[in-house]
């Protein structure tokens, strides 16, 4: 019993980390702040909750099984909202894509005047000239 | 040393070189976004670091420390996106 607890708990850490490398590694390759939200935000959660299982399998109580079940909820809720926050902030701050966006659809919205970019802030986008 | 130890040890190494990769791009990123994005992904390190390390030593107290570990990582992440949004507009007008 103890034997399978473990070989459970090993493997579940073993896929957790490679995920977390792998989010890590394609943190660093990848070519665009917006790319690169795709690796850290959705790949790095799935490899914490694989370790955060590991923990729950390992300890085995039920207080310890509690708190990494609500932790699992917690990396659910706030990994996309502080990824899209993240997205946000770069769109608005104009960071460059080098990836270019197959649409923008708020291209036409988030460069007005009532969000107070000034048209001389606008950069010349390819995907604003198309439309 | 057991070999669930030693497997522990390994994969506890392997999660430190990873969470070296996402510093470099903290170091080198070149918007404040980047920055910040590979922050959140440190801080998710940090928290599977802590976690394992629970596992490894058999410490059920380290839990607690992963819930605000995990805590001031999401805090710190959403602070840096609205002062980067914040700044743009006050800044810059």
């Amino acid at each position: 019993m103890v034997f399978l607890q473990e070989l459970v708990t090993v493997l579940l850490v073993l896929v957790g980390v490679s995920f977390m490398v792998l989010s890590s590694i394609g943190l660093l390759r990848l070519p665009d702040v917006y790319t690169r939200m795709h690796a850290g935000g959705k790949s790095s959660t799935l490899g914490i909750i694989a370790v955060l299982l590991a923990v729950a399998v390992h300890t085995g109580t039920l207080v310890a099984v509690g708190k990494m079940l609500a932790l699992i909820g917690f990396f659910f809720l706030t990994a996309p909202v502080a990824a899209h926050m993240l997205g946000r902030a770069a769109y608005r701050t104009h960071v460059p894509f080098v990836v270019e966006p197959l649409q923008d659809e708020l291209a036409d919205h988030y460069n007005s005047e009532r969000h107070g970019l000034p048209p001389s802030q606008v950069l010349p986008e390819p995907e604003m000239g198309a439309e | 040393m057991t070999l669930f130890n030693l497997f522990m040890t390994i994969l506890l190494t392997i999660l430190a070189l990873s969470m070296a990769l996402s510093a470099l791009r903290l170091l080198r990123g070149p918007s404040i976004p980047d920055r910040a994005l590979a922050f959140d992904v440190i801080m998710v390190h940090v928290v599977g670091l802590i976690a394992l390390y629970a596992i490894l030593v058999r410490e059920a107290l380290l839990i607690d420390a992963v819930i605000i570990v995990a805590v001031l990582g999401f805090l710190g992440t959403v602070a840096i996106a609205r002062y980067v949004e914040r700044g743009d507009e006050q800044g810059r007008n």
